[in-house]
């Protein structure tokens, strides 16, 4: 596998990664989580770090065994059958990027409205930002990875700039509690938000140059995105519990503006509006980007239907299909629904369960490889999968039971996985007896036959 | 195997197309107050602004009018009783 250059292997997933997690979901989260626990919800923040630091290197074993687009899913497949594997995917990344990207976009529009130009309507803007990712998705790769280096660094520099004002002016800042809550919050509540601020990171060692290439040396990009955001997290929420009082951060639903314009005044405001808008599109960008390569791959695997295979490497039904999706729920008003909240927070949860599974199938298939020669020793690998699934486990549980939409919650999940199970139930109906189960051959990683629990 | 997901794509766009003009029109026809004559009412103790705005529209926005409730618009019976008939109620929306 050759690549321009060793800096843009690491760059550029670094740049996909780091825009999928530093969007405005995760300041709006961060500041909540802030003001609800202080320097508690912190150290739970290093623990979700240490978490997701092991997620990061399950995964740098999974794509080495497991190479390509869809080498998660492949093997996920291996371990529990077609059907958990694909299901998992729709529920978690698909649901995911529809949801989530016509929130974020909503909320781009907003801070365009109302940070910047007031007459210029705000779902227009939303709009606007859709069709220019589109755009440069349309056009060559290198255009893509260079748009969302330029978001990713936008959206740093901003946040950058008002930590370290944050920072400078605090011996000016009057002094607000930060030893103690002001109300009393669960704490079951705080400890696994924390879990939810990484999502998204791994789509990052979906960014290879050609289809079916898998990206090299994804462990340190991987790594370094989940150092970094903590870093930034850490910092931004050091600085917005020093200027915001935690009541007031825990309640707002703009922590991050609140935080700012205390920091730096009205340029605070037109500061963070950058922020706001600048990581709305990387992260949509690198959403669309890697997840167009992951259905893709997945549908070379006769894990989808051929139609979101596409002709090119960059898949172009499938990218249609997905910023089509995110059109229809814009123009639906979707993003002025409660309804969308539960969407998303849905998709989240089943993205804990993904890694939960990701984990899982390594546990299971590692001693296989080590049959065949593959790896020469397991070491600490299966503590590290073992922990996390047990840490990811309890931070859905947790997540689930104390969110105050529980129910709704629960009823969207089983409604989405019992629609993505019919849907690939029929799928599999169709090609039974043809391309549905996969062939197993040499470039695809895997050396051995599929074992009988593999098949659908 | 081409065609019906061909025709399928057509007609699922068209459906989306429609739905989302729909929408369009039906929010076209409630008339409004300019923000420069609601400024002007804010001191009337007569009127009420009433904040509907929901999801993203009131997650996302900075600006919240002062003194504005905020109400469900989904269950207007259950609050509209708690105001005399005499008040002007301004529904402030996205």
């Amino acid at each position: 596998m050759i690549f321009e250059n060793s800096k843009a292997t690491i760059i550029i997933p670094l740049s996909i990664a780091l825009g999928i997690i530093l969007s405005p979901e995760s300041l709006v989260i961060l500041g909540n989580g802030m003001g609800s626990g202080g320097f508690l919800f912190l150290a739970f923040l290093l623990l979700a770090m240490a978490v997701y630091f092991m997620t990061a290197l399950s995964h740098d074993e999974v794509f080495a065994l497991s190479p390509g687009w869809a080498g998660e899913a492949r093997l996920m497949r291996q371990a529990f059958g077609w059907l958990p594997a694909t299901v998992l995917v729709f529920c978690s990344r698909v649901v995911f990027i529809i949801c989530a990207s016509t929130g974020m976009l909503a909320t781009a529009g907003y801070a365009f409205n109302e940070v910047f130009v007031y007459w210029f309507p705000n779902l227009g803007f939303s709009f606007c930002l859709l069709g220019f990712l589109l755009l440069i998705n349309l056009l060559d790769r290198r255009v893509v990875t260079l748009a969302q280096m330029i978001f990713v660094s936008v959206a740093l520099m901003g946040l950058a700039v008002l930590v370290i004002a944050g920072f400078l002016k605090m011996g000016q800042v009057t002094e607000f509690s930060v030893t103690g809550t002001s109300h009393a919050v669960a704490l079951s509540r705080i400890a696994p938000v924390g879990l939810i601020l990484f999502v998204g990171f791994e789509l990052a060692a979906i960014s290879s140059k050609k289809k079916g290439e898998q990206q090299q040396r994804v462990a340190f990009p991987l790594l370094a995105a989940i150092g970094l955001a903590g870093f930034i997290f850490s910092a931004w929420g050091l600085v917005s519990l020093r200027y915001v009082d935690m009541q007031e951060l825990t309640g707002s639903t703009i922590p991050h503006m609140i935080a700012a314009r205390a920091i730096l005044g009205e340029n605070g405001r037109l500061v963070m509006g950058l922020v706001v808008i600048a990581g709305s599109l990387s992260a949509v960008n690198g959403l669309i980007y890697t997840m167009t390569r992951l259905l893709s791959g997945m549908a070379r695997e006769n894990l989808l239907p051929a139609f979101f295979a596409g002709s090119s490497d960059r898949s172009l039904p499938t990218m249609i299909i997905l910023v089509l999706g995110i059109a229809v729920m814009l123009g639906l008003g979707m993003a002025g629904k409660p309804a969308l909240g539960i969407y998303i927070r849905s998709a989240l949860l089943f993205w804990l369960l993904f890694y939960s599974a990701v984990h899982l199938s390594l546990l299971k298939v590692r001693k296989n490889y080590l049959q065949i020669g593959r790896v020469s020793r397991f070491g600490w690998r299966p503590v590290v999968s073992t922990v996390s699934v047990f840490i990811m486990l309890v931070g859905f549980i947790g997540l689930l039971w104390t969110d105050p939409e529980s129910v709704e919650l629960a009823k969207f999940m089983l409604t989405i996985s019992v629609a993505g199970s019919i849907l690939g139930l029929f799928w599999l109906r169709l090609n039974r007896g043809g391309k549905a189960f996969v062939t197993v051959g040499k470039g695809h990683g895997l050396n051995y036959p599929e074992n009988a629990s593999s098949k659908s | 195997m081409k065609r019906p997901l061909s025709a399928i794509a057509k007609i699922s766009l068209s459906i989306a197309l429609v739905s989302i003009m729909t929408m369009n029109s039906a929010a076209a026809n409630a008339p409004r107050v300019s923000k420069d004559d609601l400024r002007q009412m804010l001191d009337n103790p007569k009127v009420v602004v009433a904040d509907v705005r929901t999801g993203r529209d009131w997650n996302s926005s900075e600006f919240k009018i002062k003194g504005a409730v905020r109400v469900d618009y989904r269950q207007v019976v259950s609050w509209a009783s708690k105001y005399d008939k005499d008040k002007i109620i301004v529904f402030y929306c996205a």
